[in-house]
């Protein structure tokens, strides 16, 4: 990301004598400058000491009157003076000079005009041409802010190559009011401006607009646009505004998102050319988020570390994240998967490409599917969830059996997390289709994290707190509250602490249940140290049948017995109790935490969460797409 | 200062009227295009090839304001308006400035629906890409009206549609035939003509079918699921949007294995795909259309077959794929 903007004058500023300031600047017909200077004077009690000569000479070096000027001496002509500062604030004279008809030259000169009285001007004095080229100066010569209003504005932006995204801030005067539109124009490399951009609102007279707005609430105003290809500048220009007109006050703010462009993306894949390309097409969501990662964004991390190049196409929006996010991993927003897809057919060299499409067997990735098949790729079909049930229940509309079941019958692999999830999809294909299941892990952090947790000298704090806990999204239609409520109804001396999001509003929860709300990693390690079994109480419905709950992991990495529902191959677990109803998750609560764990059982749940970690998914992953490929 | 052509159409896609500018760019590389659309399809990337056409996606309330300001600020040569019957009425386009009003749809019904909209007293020309288009447009016009339809071919980007040299076929299918067929999932397209069609043909040719324009899932599954009933799911290859490039290079690796264009459709006003086909050398098999017998009567490698008649196109495809 680049940032161009400008802030105040650090540096100590320059000063100069007023009797030394000559400054001469070419000039045409009716262009208009504004001169401002700073100035401190040795006696400011002394009015008017010190004036600036203000001189238009046409081509054979001959005074042109100014139009309209009121300061006329004989000795010096046209002039205007100088405010009397100060050493502790110096005065700004701010002044707008016009260029009369013929003139090719201004030349300002300085002079003292009291005797006795030394003027000096502090710092760089601005003399900018309004609508020129030049960045629009935004504070005085000593740091002062210079404002700007309607048609003076004009704000000159050079793109950065591959920029497609330009964002950016306005900040207006706060005491102004009002809304007034600044003109977007882009031009090409040769200065030939291009069609006005897409995506802005439009007048008919001026053109694509930022619309600048002032409140008593707000005097900054956003705004972001797509940078339309040829584009080398960017210009934005006030406008003449007859009704209220907020003032420009300070410099805008402008950022172009280079890392999120078409052109990063592909020099990641040059760079990365010759590796193994794994694609993930997936309903998950982007890499990134600090919390939300599910099966494929932490398959994605370990399959760069396994080698291969990863491509990740989430299903939601990239706009708050990265594109790229390591030497080996960027992700592509789905508008420009499949320009990503054509580039790489096209472009790249040839190497070993799969392409996994997780959970995700819409029209287009079945067709995707069969089209990259048919280019020689290896695809996989990779199955979380039951996603005819999402369907079933009004989610995943894109869904449809005989897409799924196309999709699996042409891949060359198919992997799901849990055996009724590979049982469902054999029986829903005609051909001798045979699923592989691979089930869901753990984090490696989690796991370096947590090692004390499950360490044969921690069961000492989980025997002490004894609390049964839970860790995850509590929506009503996923998470059992009425089995929760009613076990903790049947055994009031157990208390069972719940953490996460989506508890349904007005829910009234026994004393011996607490609710402790969303809880970062960190905090989570403190807490389930007096955890003595962990539950996953969901509704029992063929879609969580399906399911391999990641959870489950987390929960074995922290040293925790697990009480669950039925799903998933849980029941294959070490020290898991699955439970039918609601009467029996009271018997298999009382059960677990009857009992103490012994060091041996210790030893079990830790080895089991090791081997299960995202790594020795991605390597089994691994396996089974290069023995497809083979 | 190069001559700028402005064209106003809704669906910024990979389809026919991505075709029809792009086939307007390549002939004219020193003309400059400019290609306004209001809704993003997917097809902005389908013209990153081509310095010389300008494409911008303007929201549809935003649209007449901004055709408006681009009008009044440059001089173009024509404004070409199609399917958009509310902004041609809404905006001013300059008298040096030609206004044609396209009509690129063979449905009669969807045309009828733009003229009781549209108030074409405004075009210079009332354009049609196809005679049989004009004459089945000239009797729907009011007679002041008649004399404007004039017939535009469209244009083939001959740049991408072109003949290869064998042995650069990317896609092997080893001793099989592959029948391409182009469209979407639509009754007007005749895909169930190409399941059956693959029905009664030995088990060596397959399908490779290029569905566009699909969105959701119900339309897929039903083909899906007459291709099971045809028992014919296991020969076809079922594609979606493919870009350009990706569509010749399909009717390249074809024309190398032997195989054809088939065309099932029941209603054309041009026939891109049987015209891209025949330039990528691609033999066509095609019901017989008034649209593709106007330009392709005489293409050797051509074959038709009557409206519906599966024999017969079965008979039209084994004699361009064993000829």
């Amino acid at each position: 990301m680049t940032h161009d903007g400008i802030g105040p004058a650090t540096a100590e500023p320059q000063r100069m004598n007023v009797d030394d300031f000559r400054r001469e600047v070419d000039v045409s017909d009716h262009r208009c400058f504004r001169v401002v200077l700073d100035a401190v004077s040795s006696h400011p009690i002394v009015p008017r000491a010190a004036l600036i000569q203000v001189l238009a000479l046409d081509e054979r070096g001959l005074r042109v009157p100014l139009d309209d000027w009121q300061d006329f001496s004989p000795r010096v002509e046209e002039y205007f003076y100088l405010a009397d500062g100060d050493e502790l604030s110096p005065a700004t004279t701010d002044i707008r000079i016009t260029v009369p008809k013929g003139a090719v030259k201004l030349v300002l000169i300085g002079h003292a005009w009291r005797s006795g009285t030394e003027t000096t001007l502090v710092g760089e004095p601005i003399v900018h041409l309004i609508g020129g080229p030049d960045p629009l100066p935004v504070v005085s010569p000593t740091g002062a802010t210079l404002e700007w209003s309607g048609p003076d504005i004009r704000y000159v932006l050079p793109v950065p190559v591959g920029s497609e995204i330009v964002s950016g801030a306005l900040y207006a005067r706060s005491t102004s009011r009002g809304n007034s539109p600044m003109a977007v124009r882009l031009y090409d490399e040769g200065g030939q401006e291009l069609l006005p951009p897409g995506g802005l609102p439009i007048n008919p007279n001026f053109g694509t607009y930022i619309n600048m707005a002032v409140t008593t609430e707000q005097s900054r105003s956003d705004f972001s646009f797509h940078v339309p290809r040829s584009t080398a500048t960017i210009v934005i220009e006030g406008v003449h505004w007859p009704a209220r007109e907020p003032i420009l006050a300070g410099a805008p703010e402008v950022w172009f998102d280079q890392d999120q462009s078409v052109e990063a993306l592909k020099e990641f894949l040059a760079q990365n050319a010759g590796r193994p390309l794994v694609v993930i097409d997936t309903t998950a969501p982007p890499l990134g988020h600090e919390t939300l990662a599910l099966r494929p964004n932490n398959l994605a991390i370990e399959y760069a570390e396994l080698g291969y190049t990863v491509l990740f196409v989430p299903f939601g929006s990239t706009k708050e994240y990265p594109w790229i996010l390591s030497e080996h991993i960027a992700q592509v927003p789905r508008a420009l998967y499949d320009e990503f897809l054509d580039h790489i057919l096209t472009t790249q060299a040839p190497a070993p490409r799969t392409y996994i499409c997780s959970s995700f067997p819409s029209l287009e990735n079945t067709a995707r599917a069969e089209n990259l098949k048919r280019h020689g790729w290896t695809t996989v079909y990779e199955i979380r969830d039951d996603m005819e049930e999402f369907n079933r229940v009004g989610y995943s509309k894109w869904y449809h059996p005989l897409l799924e079941a196309r999709m699996a019958e042409n891949v060359d692999l198919i992997v799901t997390v849990s055996t009724a999830l590979a049982r469902k999809i054999e029986a829903m294909t005609n051909a001798l289709v045979r699923a592989h299941v691979v089930p869901n892990g753990v984090k490696r952090t989690t796991l370096e994290r947590s090692a004390a947790l499950r360490s044969v000298d921690a069961i000492a704090s989980h025997e002490a707190g004894g609390v049964v806990g839970y860790v995850g999204h509590l929506t009503p239609s996923w998470f059992d509250w009425n089995a929760v409520i009613h076990a903790a109804n049947q055994l009031p001396e157990t208390v069972f602490e719940i953490v996460g999001h989506g508890k349904p509003l007005n829910l009234t929860l026994p004393s011996n249940v607490h609710y402790l709300g969303p809880k970062t990693h960190d905090e989570l390690l403190e807490i389930v140290q007096e955890w003595k079994i962990a539950l996953i109480p969901f509704i029992d419905s063929p879609l969580t049948r399906g399911v391999d709950p990641n959870k489950i992991y987390e929960y074995f990495a922290w040293g925790l017995r697990v009480v669950t529902a039925r799903m998933g191959a849980v029941h294959e677990y070490p020290s898991t109790r699955v439970y039918a109803g609601a009467d029996d998750l009271v018997a298999a609560v009382q059960e677990m935490t009857g009992t103490e764990v012994s060091a041996e059982e210790m030893i079990t749940m830790a080895e089991f969460a090791i081997n299960s970690s995202w790594r020795h998914r991605a390597e089994t992953m691994a396996q089974l797409i290069e023995g497809a490929r083979a | 200062m190069k001559q700028q052509h402005l064209i106003v159409y809704p669906n910024c896609s990979k389809g026919g009227v991505t075709s029809v500018i792009r086939g307007r760019a390549a002939a004219h590389p020193d003309h400059e295009f400019h290609a306004i659309f209001f809704n993003d399809k997917g097809g902005l990337n389908a013209f990153a090839d081509l310095e010389n056409v300008h494409v911008r996606i303007v929201r549809k309330d935003r649209l007449a304001k901004y055709i408006a300001f681009i009008l009044a600020q440059r001089e173009y040569a024509t404004a070409s308006f199609l399917s958009c019957p509310q902004i041609f009425n809404d905006v001013e386009v300059p008298e040096t400035t030609r206004t044609d009003y396209e009509f690129h749809s063979s449905d009669l019904q969807v045309i009828q629906n733009e003229l009781d909209k549209l108030n074409l007293d405004r075009a210079e020309r009332i354009v049609t890409p196809s005679a049989y288009m004009a004459s089945q447009l000239r009797p729907m016009l009011a007679p002041h009206l008649q004399t404007k339809v004039a017939v535009e071919p469209n244009l083939v980007d001959t740049n991408i549609f072109c003949s290869r040299e064998s042995g650069a076929s990317q896609v092997v299918h080893a001793d099989r035939i592959p029948l391409v067929w182009v469209g979407r999932f639509d009754k007007g397209k005749g895909y169930r003509y190409f399941l059956r069609l693959l029905r009664s043909l030995p088990e060596e040719y397959f399908g490779i079918m290029v569905a566009s324009f699909e969105q959701g899932p119900e339309r897929a599954a039903e083909f899906l699921g007459e291709a099971a009933y045809d028992r014919v799911d296991d020969r076809i290859q079922m594609l979606l949007n493919q870009p350009q490039r990706e569509m010749a290079q399909i009717y390249q690796d074809a024309a190398e294995e032997g195989g054809a264009l088939v065309s099932t459709s029941l209603l054309e006003s041009f026939g891109y795909t049987v015209a891209e086909a025949l330039e990528c050398g691609l033999p066509v098999a095609a019901f017989d259309l008034p649209a593709l017998r106007e330009r392709n009567a005489s293409a050797e490698s051509m074959r038709f077959a009557d409206i519906g008649d599966v024999q017969e196109l079965r008979d039209a495809v084994l004699a361009v794929t064993t000829s």
